[in-house]
């Protein structure tokens, strides 16, 4: 593994990068390859992505718009290892997606990719430390609960980690679910309209989180209706399953 | 965050889930542990009921055998050993045996190994007048009373004869029998004459009612030697033991087979008749013990049917009611199934999830349902709990199998939902929303 010195400085799960595969290939965090995603929907067939290729370097924030519909969430879920498309390839930090088991497949999701959504999935039974701290059970180091406090200390959520997600604000469930997708310190984040269900203040502030998790050097896809594309690295407009347009900096 | 601490929340979230998984298993294994539990309680008192009728037999029998013991001792013999050419009728005519045979067929007997007598008294019996007193009398010779050596109990640990009916008449004297003493106006210590020979009473006899109360003993040598029957006797008197009761075939048996050429007169029906009552009412009894077991064994017998019918019928339901808990589980949770496997969770691991929350319902309501089963089982049979008898019924052979089977139980009906939490899809739940 060699990693250089000007990425390490960017590297944002800091010195032990576990995610690093033997076979990487080039810098990018994330490789999309020819993707086709068909739905085989009632006698009609959906193809809800044709031919998708991108590719993200470490440190950038891409941002993937389109209409509904368009197939947004079925290309980060592909790109996330969460489904397996018709054809083409995903690599994430050199890893082949698809070509894995399950179990490597889990391990690089646990290592490499965090996941931020619409609805933020709180788990309603845990408190707001252990949801950040969920992924623990996904990880053979279980040294976690250090790097949980200093995730909610970063999100100024440290007065709220023995409240349960039912005794939270919106802004703030989704800022657990963000602390929760950057506990593993993954390479890559992706994000389904994040702030889809926030006012403008707090989407404010899930996009600054990102934007310090992008200058730590981590990559951030985010699919999005609206704005939110000034001072992004790349926009890619998607339309009917086709990346139409791409608007780079 | 560990495995085991999100079971623990969401079980300490989803109480009601749980203890309803919970309350099922416990029914289930209650009914098993119920019905075992039933069953050898009744066993137990069966065991209970029998054991105490056949002490009680064995009471009636004691008694019945230390009655006959007294009596006989009371009585004295109750079998007579004659030639075998010896008439009945001269017997009786007479008052005393007429045919005579050797004094030797007694230790012939003594040593013959006889089950059925005890107790041999050789006698030499004749009708006499006694001459000094001008009196009919019958005088009887006797010798010591001589031991079935074939019983060791007759003897003691020195080889001498232990508890004789009849005891020696010591050289010099005789005994009287109560009539006598009283016509002839003797007692004990009185001197008297008979046959030209010199005697004291030795002893006067109770008035037995009988041929004896005419009769004078004196030994058996005295009486050869005035008839010129030297070796001779004419009767052995033996006590006929219990285990004879109903057989004087038996006796005859037993002692022709020694001695061809005698026969066996019995004598004090009486006893016999209270002998064999008792042993009528130790038969009723056995009979009766006979009875309640069959009867209690009828009853297991129903109650094994019911046991065997009902009881894979609970834990079916139980296993069916399961099922359906951890598949609503399974639905209620799939969007944290969902969340869990994006972070990296394997399949595997959330399958252990809950399979381990199906374990552990089974455990605990194995646990709960032994004890619950155990209770109910006891009460049922109207066994007090904290009873020494509650506390034979616990088994911890049972409980440990209990406590494997309840959890294996909720796995295997945990297992079909539980591989479908695995499968799930995360795709599908996410993009759902
Ligand atoms: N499981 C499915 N079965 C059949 N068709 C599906 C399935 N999931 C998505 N689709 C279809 O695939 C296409 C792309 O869907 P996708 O959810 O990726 O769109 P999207 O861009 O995320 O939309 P939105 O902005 O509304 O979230 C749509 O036409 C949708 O109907
Ligand atoms: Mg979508």
């Amino acid at each position: 593994m060699t990693v250089s010195g000007k990425k390490e400085a960017r590297n944002p799960r800091g010195q032990d990068d576990r995610c690093a595969g033997a076979e990487r290939s080039g810098t990018a965090t994330l490789i999309v390859d020819g993707l086709t995603k068909r739905y085989a929907g009632r006698g009609r067939e959906v193809v809800a992505l044709e031919d998708v290729s991108l590719e993200l370097e470490p440190g950038t924030f891409s941002v993937l718009q389109g209409p509904s519909g368009s197939g947004k969430t079925t290309l980060l879920l592909s790109a996330g290892g969460l489904l397996s498309p018709d054809e083409g390839r995903v690599f994430v930090e050199g890893h082949d997606l698809y070509t894995l088991s399950g179990g490597a497949m889990a391990e690089v999701r646990a290592r490499c990719i965090g996941f931020v959504f619409q609805q933020f999935h709180l788990v309603p039974y845990l408190t707001v430390f252990d949801n950040v701290l969920l992924p623990e059970i996904a990880h053979k180091q279980r040294r976690l609960a250090g790097r949980a406090a200093e995730l909610l200390a970063t999100f100024r959520l440290d007065g709220r980690a023995d409240h349960y997600p039912s005794e939270l604000s919106t802004g703030e469930r989704q800022r657990v679910a963000l602390a929760r997708a950057l506990l593993g310190r993954p390479a890559l984040l992706l994000a389904d309209e994040p702030t889809g269900n926030l006012d403008d203040h707090n989407a404010g502030i899930i996009l600054e989180c990102l934007d310090d998790f992008v200058r730590a050097g981590g990559t951030v896809l985010m699919a999005t209706h609206g704005a939110h594309r000034d001072g992004r690295d790349a926009v890619y407009m998607i339309e009917q399953g086709r990346i139409v347009t791409v608007n780079g900096k | 965050m560990t495995v085991w601490g999100i079971i623990r929340k969401e079980v300490a979230y989803d109480r009601a889930g749980f203890v309803v998984g919970l309350l099922c298993i416990t029914v289930a294994i209650a009914s098993l542990v119920g019905a075992v539990t039933l069953l050898r309680a009744h066993k137990l008192r069966t065991e209970r009921i029998i054991a105490e009728k056949e002490a009680e037999t064995r009471r009636q029998m004691e008694r019945m055998e230390d009655d006959y013991r007294l009596i006989m001792r009371g009585m004295g013999y109750n079998v007579l050993v004659l030639h075998e050419d010896q008439q009945i009728g001269e017997l009786r005519l007479h008052g005393s045996p007429t045919t005579y045979m050797p004094l030797d067929y007694v230790y012939r007997l003594a040593t013959g190994q006889i089950e059925t007598l005890n107790h041999l008294l050789p006698i030499l019996q004749k009708r006499v007048t006694w001459p000094e007193r001008d009196r009919e009398i019958i005088l009887c010779g006797v010798l010591g009373q001589v031991p079935n050596y074939s019983k060791p109990r007759h003897l003691t640990s020195e080889g001498v004869y232990r508890d004789p009916i009849t005891h020696t008449i010591p050289d010099g004297t005789v005994d009287l029998g109560h009539d006598i003493a009283l016509a002839e106006g003797l007692s004990q210590g009185e001197s008297l004459r008979l046959f030209d020979a010199d005697f004291t009473v030795n002893r006067v006899r109770r008035r037995q009612g009988n041929e004896d109360d005419m009769t004078i003993w004196c030994s058996l040598e005295k009486v050869q030697g005035w008839f010129g029957l030297e070796g001779k006797i004419n009767g052995i008197l033996a006590l006929e033991c219990l285990c004879a009761l109903d057989a004087v075939g038996a006796v005859e048996r037993d002692v022709s087979s020694i001695l061809p050429d005698v026969q066996v007169l019995e004598m004090g029906t009486r006893v016999r008749t209270r002998a064999e009552a008792r042993t009528r009412a130790a038969e009723a009894h056995q009979e009766a013990v006979t009875a309640e077991l069959l009867y209690q064994a009828g009853l297991r017998g129903e109650r094994e049917v019911l046991v065997r019918l009902l009881v894979p019928l609970v834990m079916l339901a139980a296993a069916v009611w399961i099922f359906f808990l951890i598949l609503g589980n399974v639905r209620a949770r799939q969007g944290e199934i969902a969340v869990m496997r994006t972070v990296g969770v394997t399949g595997g691991t959330i399958m252990f999830i809950f399979l381990a929350k199906a374990a552990l319902m089974g455990l605990a309501g194995g646990g709960a349902g032994y004890f619950a089963g155990l209770a109910v089982g006891a009460l049922w049979e109207g066994v007090p709990l904290w009873s020494t008898d509650f506390s034979s019924l616990f088994s911890a052979g049972l409980l440990g199998l209990v406590l494997v089977m309840a959890p294996a139980l909720a796995v295997a009906a945990g297992w079909v939902p539980s591989v479908k939490a695995a499968r799930m899809d995360p795709a599908v739940i996410l993009s759902r929303e």
